[in-house]
């Protein structure tokens, strides 16, 4: 069955050559010469003026990365990316590290106004706010607070709500600043989910990574608010190496929002970031990404490479980690959240909408490993490929052989529109123990013929049945949005599934 | 990425064996000219190894240690009595068989007053005709990146060519028997061609005598021209020292309807490859089978299904039965190119591990690039409910008998998929005796 009319139209308002945020900020910065080198990473490192134990690791990550090569095995093309033409360190200047909101250059303030991050903090009581008319109707018991960390290209140019989260012991700062204020929490947990020589894209960043935020949640704490950090690429030329680093404490609970966006540029801009999570006993993580780089124009020239590196780590008992994303934006995609879970009984979740139009090509996924006694994980991805685009599902699900009584369900669909677009699913299933209990499907969401007939007895057209059936099919993935993004996403997606393949 | 490896032992032991025996294989010039380049590109490709996707969990360079001659051209020691005894079960098929022992066809062991009736030929015979070794061209041409099928044509030494016009009144068994007196590598190719509507099943066993070590290597292509009908049937029952390697290259024309089905019961390592490929519009293809492991055997399914042409609907469903430290693997690709509209496809693996060491790999894979096709795959993994267990228990069945039955039904809907009655009880008859023979080990 064909997409129906409703969603063609909707997924063309999310075209590629309708990106809103492809302005430029016409602000002074401070750049490292081009090229990646030792005495690059120093210059970083310097900049940064990070302890000495640090540059080394740097130093070490880098030279494992030149010994690496490029992977190949994604269903991705683009040219090679050269490693020496780009700066690997951008920065606005005068931001010598983050400031106080009165210190920022008001042209900063002034770009994350027009990407909808107001940062004044009275502003931010309605969240990241962009559905100016669709709030309007919404309760104000669902207006929370939002810390955000602006990053603009290579530095945190501000964090917001310091003063109320550190009453709360959590620590919510760009990485940049961790590593002087609390080096030994750094040290403790930095590359221990993601090692340096994880992948390529990994080890780059463990090298060259500039800023990020760092999350620290205390024991026994319920963060009192979202935490949120917008990245903005803006300098030509440079790539943006961004690492972001969790930890929450026993049973503590925090939930923490991504939000990207660039310039259009007609060159490829190269972002490879890291983001490590750790979950203790007890302990829950939400992560919840908006990926909304800028794709590339129609012809596909231009747009971002965006190869990250996103894993948790539910290390103690009970723990809980969930990643949800929305990927719609990036010309090319190489991403998998992941998720070890080592404690018993702990649990993984994977939800995830990845929208490809134009040329855009995303290959993305989950990875579940199963090491600890009782673990469950759930994956739900939805896919829509249109235009020229090709959209990859890539997923493993492995049990390890003392990982008994095991669970996963899997469920993966994807929708096709037109006919120059694909949509793949490769998932990968391992099993070494018999309790482990594994359920892969992939639904071809045929919506049912009595659920139809139901609608319409009742008046709908069958348009606005299939919409209907259909927008209850896709909430198990919004749902896990927090509400700040859940209105625009569902402008974003509203998007019917019928007809998909799996 | 060209890296320059070092060769193997086994590796470099097959290229000698091909230069000590390439004289005595079959063939006229031209096919002589084939299999040189053949094992001059498996010289540059060697045995597949992890590295390559399609071998992901299944690394023969590692796993093959020795490699074999091809079998001396002796005088079969076998006789009609032993076959059938061997054959056991599946002689019960009334069929019309063709025999191959230690990969030579044997006229005395087939059905020769049924042959008659079509147009039968010994592969060994068709390779010194210039017609048909001109058309081996071809074949090569497209096997040139498998290093498993490049071994075939450089090795092949015999097999059945069919070439069916008519329905035949049996079914056509081919039988390919390793005697294992001694280490041998044996190499086939069967070669079939169904004519306009034309139904027909074909049975293909593989069995092992003796217990020295053997590798098999066998290719099968079939082409089904538009309306035929047929039903393709693999029961693999060699010793646990062999070594199964198996490709089937299956073209279908128009409206042609294409069952298959693959029973796995023997070989220490064994890999049965299925490529589908549609080459006309609304055909059907279903493709199933069983596989039981037990002890350190370990079986690999993988399989890809190629629409190109509109309206035609795949589905596939496997099932396996993991015992020990077995290994199964389940690779299954639909792939769905942009003209496809109008495909229906499914695919499912199922596996029941029945011990904590046992190990099952799944990858049920979907490359889609047309936008009004139905496709799905499912792939579950597990053991036997012990809820089930116990409600047989309860109701005074004994627990052995319980798992044997609970075994049976998951199997089951993927027997169904075999039409022909008097072959799924011969299976069925195969399974049974392989759940008695998994209690009375695990009594002992």
């Amino acid at each position: 069955m064909p997409a129906v009319e409703e969603t063609v139209k909707q997924v063309k308002n999310i075209d590629v050559d309708l990106y809103k945020y492809g302005f430029t900020t016409d602000i002074e910065t401070v750049k490292s010469p081009k090229g990646l080198s030792e005495n690059i990473i120093r210059f970083i490192s310097e900049k940064k003026k990070e302890p000495d134990w640090m540059l080394e690791w740097r130093l070490d990550a880098y030279q494992r990365w030149l010994a690496m090569r490029e992977p190949s095995w994604a269903k991705l093309k683009y040219p090679k990316i050269d490693f020496q033409d780009l700066h690997y360190y951008a920065a606005p200047k005068n931001t010598d590290g983050p400031s106080s909101l009165d210190e920022v250059d008001p042209k900063l303030l002034e770009t994350y106004k027009k990407l909808g991050i107001p940062l004044q903090e009275q502003e931010i009581l309605a969240g990241v706010d962009k559905q100016g008319k669709n709030q309007a109707n919404r309760s104000s018991s669902m207006y929370n607070k939002v810390a955000v960390d602006a990053v603009f290209d290579s530095v945190s140019v501000v964090t917001t709500f310091k003063k109320e989260l550190a009453e709360a012991g959590v620590i919510f700062c760009p990485i940049s600043e961790a590593l002087i204020k609390y080096p030994e929490l750094v040290r403790k947990y930095l590359g221990s989910v993601v090692p340096k020589s994880d992948n390529y894209y990994s080890a780059l960043n463990s090298a060259v990574f500039s800023d990020g935020s760092f999350v620290y949640i205390p024991e026994g704490v319920r963060c009192p608010m979202e935490l949120s950090t917008y990245f903005r690429i803006n300098e030509t030329n440079t790539g943006q190496f961004e690492r972001t680093l969790i930890v929450a404490d026993r049973d503590s609970y925090v939930s923490y929002l991504e939000g990207c966006t660039a310039p259009m540029r007609d060159e490829n801009q190269l972002h490879a970031a890291v983001v490590e999570i750790i979950a203790l006993d007890n302990a829950e993580i939400k992560y919840s990404t908006v990926q909304n780089w800028y794709p590339g124009d129609k012809n596909g020239n231009g747009g971002i490479y965006n190869f990250v590196t996103k894993r948790g780590d539910c290390r103690g008992h009970s723990s809980k980690i969930s990643w949800t994303q929305v990927e719609t934006g990036s010309a090319v995609t190489w991403k998998y959240p992941s998720c070890i879970l080592r404690g018993d009984n702990s649990r993984g979740e994977f939800y995830s909408i990845a929208i490809s139009n134009g040329h855009q090509q995303i290959d993305s996924g989950t990875k579940m490993i199963h090491l600890g006694k009782g673990t469950s994980s759930r994956i739900i991805s939805k896919g829509i490929a249109a235009g020229c685009s090709n959209n990859t599902y890539r997923g493993l699900v492995s049990a390890h052989r003392k990982a008994t009584n095991t669970r996963n369900f899997t469920c993966c669909d994807s929708l096709l529109i037109g006919n120059n677009c694909g949509a793949h699913t490769v998932p990968y299933i391992e099993a070494k123990n018999a309790s482990c209990h594994f359920e892969h499907e992939a639904t071809t969401s045929k919506i049912s013929e009595d659920m139809l007939f139901y609608c319409r007895q009742r008046g709908l057209d069958e348009e606005e049945a299939v919409a209907l059936v259909v927008n209850g099919f896709v909430r198990d993935v919004l749902q896990q949005l927090p509400m700040e993004f859940m209105a625009e996403t569902q402008k974003l997606i509203g998007i019917s599934l019928e007809g998909s393949v799996g | 990425m060209k890296a320059i490896t070092e060769r193997t032992e086994a590796e470099k032991s097959l290229i000698q064996y091909f230069e000590q025996f390439s004289a005595k294989l079959p063939g006229n010039n031209t096919v002589k000219n084939i299999r040189k380049s053949a094992i001059a590109r498996f010289s540059q490709l060697g045995l597949p190894h992890s590295q390559i996707e399609e071998w992901k969990y299944t690394d023969l360079r590692s796993i093959i240690t020795h490699t074999f001659a091809p079998p001396e051209q002796e005088q079969a020691t076998l006789d009609a009595f032993k076959l059938d005894l061997q054959l056991n079960h599946a002689i019960n098929i009334d069929a019309t068989r063709l025999t191959f022992v230690n990969g030579q066809f044997d006229s005395i062991l087939s059905d020769k007053a049924d042959l008659d009736n079509f147009d039968f030929k010994p592969i060994n015979l068709a390779l010194k005709e210039q017609n048909f070794s001109n058309a081996q061209k071809k074949v090569y041409t497209s096997l040139n990146n498998d290093p498993i099928g490049v071994l075939n044509t450089a090795f092949m030494s015999d097999g059945a060519l069919l070439n069916l016009k008519s329905s035949p009144t049996k079914p056509i068994h081919i039988v390919h028997v390793t005697t294992g007196n001694r280490p041998a590598a044996v190499t086939t190719r069967n070669i079939v061609y169904f004519g306009k509507g034309v139904k027909v099943t074909l049975i293909e066993s593989f069995i092992t005598i003796g217990s020295q070590p053997t590798q098999v290597n066998s290719l099968t292509q079939l082409f089904i021209a538009p309306n035929a009908e047929v039903n393709h049937i693999k029961i693999q029952r060699e010793s646990e020292a062999s070594t199964h390697l198996s490709k089937w290259l299956v073209n279908l024309g128009a409206k042609s309807s294409y069952k298959g089905f693959q029973y796995s019961q023997g070989a220490e390592l064994s890999r049965n490859e299925i490529n589908v490929n549609f080459k006309g519009a609304n055909a059907v293809a279903d493709v199933s089978g069983i596989t039981l492991l037990h002890g350190t055997q370990h079986c690999d399914t993988t399989m890809v299904i190629d629409h190109s042409e509109p309206g035609c609907e795949s589905r596939e469903l496997f099932k396996f039965i993991l015992d020990d430290c077995s290994r199964g693997i389940f690779q299954g690709k639909i792939i769905v190119n942009s003209r496809a509209q109008k495909t229906d496809g499914k695919q499912t693996a199922q596996a029941l591990l029945l011990s904590s060491s046992s190990d099952f790999n799944s990858k049920p894979e979907l490359e889609i690039y047309a936008d009004d096709v139905t496709c799905g795959h499912g792939s579950t993994c597990t053991q036997i409910d012990p809820e089930l267990v116990f409600y047989c228990r309860s109701r005074g069945i004994p627990e052995a008998e319980a798992r044997a039955l609970l075994m049976e039904s998951f199997a089951a809907n993927a027997l169904e998929k075999v039409v022909d009655e008097s072959i799924s009880e011969t299976i069925i008859k195969e399974i049974r005796d392989w759940f008695v023979e998994l209690t009375t080990c695990k009594e002992h």
